[in-house]
C-alpha cells in the first residue's frame, strides 16, 4: 500500500512540477525550483518525514506563481485543479507517513481518511473556481477589489464548509 | 495553514488570482480540520486469562465504544516488562463504528505479577490537522507463574516432625505401616489387638506400626541481587528452583516456609495444604531484588519462620556479604543447611581489557574461596546454572546434612 501511495504521489508531484514549465518559457530558475521540489518530494516519501512535505509543496506553489508572473496575460483556467492537486499531494504524503511512522493502519482506515478528504477537495475546487471567477469580474481594478473578492469567495467557502460539516456530523 | 496564508498574500501581492485560488482548498481543509469537538470514547479491557504460566500466550481485547464513526484512531497498549506483543508493538490504527474491539496477542515471557495497561488513544480529526490524545488507566493484573520442573524425589530431611506426613518413622507407634507384634500392655488400644497371634499364643498381642512423620523445609531466597545471565537471571533460577521444591514437598505433605532475604525482608511461616500452596505462589510472584544498603540479620525474622530442626535450602548467587553472613548465622544456629549457588562463574564474561580479565579471575577465585569456606564449615554448596534441571543438582545434595563445624569467614 505504501508503494502504491508513493507512486501516486510521485506521479502527481511530477505533473505539478512540470505543469508550470508549460505556462512560461522554461528558464533555469523554474527548472531548479521543479528539481528541488521533486527532490524534496522524493525525500518526504522515502523517509516519511513530514518536514520535507511542507517545503516541497511551498516550492511547487512558488514555481507555479513564478510561472504565472512570467506568463503575461491569460488567466490559467486549470488553477482550481492545480490547487486541489497540491492538497491531494499533501494528503498522499501524509498517508505514506502514517503508514510508515504510526501504528499499523488498516485498509478501512485509509479508505475513511480518503473519504474524509473528498469534501475538502470538492469544496476547495468550487471555492477556487469562485475566487477565479470573482477576480476575473473585477480584473483590471484596484488590488483592494481583488482582496474583497477573495474575502467574499472565502466567506462563501466557509458557509459551504459549515453546511458540509453539519451534514457530515448528522450522518 | 502556512501554505494557505502564503498563497493568499502572494496572490494579493502579485495580483494573480490563480495564486489566491491555490489558497482556497487549504483554507477549506484547515476550517474542516480544526473545528471538530473532542470525541467521547469508552474503553473496556479484557484479558483471556488472568493467571498463566511463563511462555503462555494471552489475548488482550480492547473494546472501544463511541457514538457514530471515528476514523484513524490509534490504540496503544502499555505492556509491562516480561510481556511482549507477538506481532510488533501492541498498537493499531482502527476505525470505530459504534463499538469496535482490537485484539493483541502477547506472550508472558517472565514470571511475576504484572499490570497490563494503560491504554493510550490518539484520535485524528478528519484532515489530520489536530489530534486528541488520552491515556486511560485501565489496568488488569495478570499473574504469570514460573515454569518449574517436576521433581521425582524429595530432599532427604535430617529430622522429621510430629505432624502426619509421608515419611515413615523407624520408631514404633501409631501409624499405618506395620512394624511388629508384642504382648498387650495396659494403655494399648483394643483396635490394635492382633487376634490371629492372640489365639495362637493364648494371650493378648497387639500390632505396632511405624508412625508417619512430616518434615519442615524452609526455602531461603537471597534477593539482595539479581544477576542477568542472558536469557535468565539468578532470580529466575531462584524462583523456578524454589517452585519445584515447594511443589514436590507440598505434594509429600511436608510443611514449607519461605524467607525472601534482601532489600525487603519477607517471610511465610511453614505450613502445608492447598491454601498454603496458593499463598506460596503469590509470595513467589512478588519476589524481586530491591536495592538497599541496610544490613539485615536473621534475628529480624520471627521465631516461627525457622522452625527447630528444619531443613533450610538457600538459593543464592553468593555475592552479597549480607546474605553470606545470614547463611552463616543459619548454619551456626544448628539448622541443616543446603546452599544452591545459582550463579555460574562462566556465565559472566570478562571485559575486553587485560585488567578486566585479571579482575574476572580474581573474582572467580574469591567465589571459589567462599564456596570452599562454606563446604569446610559443613554446609554443602551445590552449583546450579539452570542448564540441567534442578533435580540433577539436588541429586548431589548429601543424604544427611553435616553438622556445622565452625564459623564461615565471609
Amino acid at each position: 500500500m505504501r508503494w502504491l501511495l508513493s507512486a501516486a504521489a510521485s506521479l502527481l508531484g511530477i505533473v505539478l512540477g512540470l505543469y508550470p514549465l508549460t505556462l512560461a518559457p522554461p528558464i533555469t530558475p523554474l527548472i531548479i525550483m521543479a528539481v528541488v521540489a521533486l527532490t524534496l518530494l522524493g525525500l518526504a516519501l522515502s523517509t516519511a518525514w513530514w518536514l520535507f512535505a511542507g517545503p516541497c509543496v511551498a516550492i511547487l506553489i512558488l514555481e507555479y506563481a513564478s510561472a504565472l508572473v512570467l506568463a503575461s496575460g491569460n488567466v490559467d483556467l486549470l488553477s482550481p485543479a492545480v490547487a486541489v492537486g497540491y492538497l491531494v499531494l499533501l494528503e498522499l504524503i501524509d498517508a505514506v507517513r502514517a503508514l510508515v511512522r504510526q501504528a499499523p493502519v488498516r485498509r478501512s482506515v485509509l479508505k475513511k481518511m480518503g473519504n474524509d478528504t473528498v469534501p475538502a477537495i470538492v469544496i476547495g475546487a468550487i471555492g477556487a473556481f469562485c475566487a477565479l471567477l470573482a477576480s476575473s469580474i473585477v480584473s483590471g481594478g484596484h488590488p483592494l477589489l481583488l482582496a474583497i473578492a477573495a474575502a467574499a469567495g472565502l466567506g462563501a467557502v466557509a458557509f459551504a464548509v459549515a453546511l458540509a460539516r453539519r451534514a457530515l456530523s448528522t450522518s | 495553514m502556512a501554505i494557505a496564508a502564503l498563497s493568499f498574500y502572494g496572490g494579493l501581492w502579485t495580483g494573480q488570482a490563480e495564486i489566491v485560488a491555490v489558497a482556497i482548498p487549504f483554507v477549506v481543509a484547515v476550517v474542516m480540520g480544526v473545528t471538530p469537538p473532542p470525541p467521547e470514547i469508552g474503553v473496556a479491557v479484557a484479558v483471556s486469562s488472568e493467571r498463566c504460566i511463563e511462555g503462555d500466550r494471552l489475548e488482550i481485547a480492547i473494546t472501544l465504544t463511541c457514538e457514530g464513526t471515528l476514523s484513524d484512531v490509534q490504540v496503544g497498549m502499555g505492556l509491562p516488562a516480561g510481556m511482549r506483543a507477538l506481532d510488533g508493538p501492541a498498537r493499531d490504527t482502527i476505525l470505530i463504528d459504534n463499538e469496535t474491539t482490537v485484539c493483541f496477542e502477547v506472550i508472558a515471557e517472565r514470571w511475576g505479577a504484572r499490570w497490563v495497561g494503560p491504554v493510550a488513544l490518539k484520535v485524528h480529526a478528519p484532515g489530520r490537522l489536530i489530534s486528541f490524545e488520552r491515556i486511560l488507566q485501565q489496568r488488569i493484573l495478570v499473574k504469570v507463574f514460573p515454569e518449574y520442573e517436576r521433581l521425582r524425589r524429595t530432599l532427604p530431611p535430617p529430622h522429621t516432625q510430629m505432624y502426619t506426613g509421608d515419611y515413615v518413622s523407624r520408631h514404633s507407634g501409631d501409624g499405618i505401616e506395620f512394624a511388629n507384634v508384642r504382648p498387650f500392655s495396659s494403655g494399648d488400644s483394643i483396635r490394635n489387638v492382633n487376634w490371629r497371634v492372640t489365639s495362637r499364643r493364648g494371650e493378648l498381642h497387639v500390632n505396632l506400626a511405624h508412625p508417619e512423620r512430616d518434615a519442615d523445609i524452609v526455602l531461603f531466597l537471597d534477593t539482595f541481587s539479581d544477576v542477568d545471565l542472558g536469557n535468565k537471571s539468578t532470580l529466575d533460577l531462584t524462583v523456578a528452583g524454589a517452585a519445584a521444591i515447594v511443589e514436590r514437598h507440598l505434594r509429600h505433605n511436608d510443611r514449607i516456609g519461605l524467607v525472601s532475604f534482601g532489600g525487603t525482608l519477607r517471610w511465610l511461616t511453614a505450613s502445608m495444604g492447598r491454601t498454603h500452596a496458593y499463598r506460596i505462589a503469590d509470595f513467589l510472584l512478588d519476589v524481586n531484588a530491591t536495592f538497599s544498603y541496610a544490613w539485615k540479620h536473621i534475628e529480624g525474622l520471627p521465631r516461627k519462620t525457622l522452625p527447630p530442626e528444619a531443613l533450610v535450602v538457600a538459593f543464592s548467587p553468593l555475592i552479597d556479604k549480607r546474605a553470606l553472613r545470614a547463611l552463616q548465622g543459619i548454619g551456626a544456629a544448628g539448622f541443616s543447611l543446603i546452599v544452591i549457588d545459582v550463579l555460574n562463574d562462566n556465565s559472566i564474561a570478562p571485559g575486553p581489557k587485560p585488567e578486566d580479565r585479571v579482575a574476572h579471575r580474581v573474582w572467580k577465585l574469591q567465589r571459589s574461596a567462599t564456596r570452599t569456606r562454606f563446604r569446610s564449615a559443613g554446609i554443602p554448596v551445590i552449583p546450579w546454572s539452570g542448564r540441567a534441571g534442578i533435580e540433577a543438582a539436588l541429586a548431589r545434595a548429601p543424604r544427611r546434612a553435616k553438622r556445622f563445624e565452625g564459623p564461615v569467614r565471609t
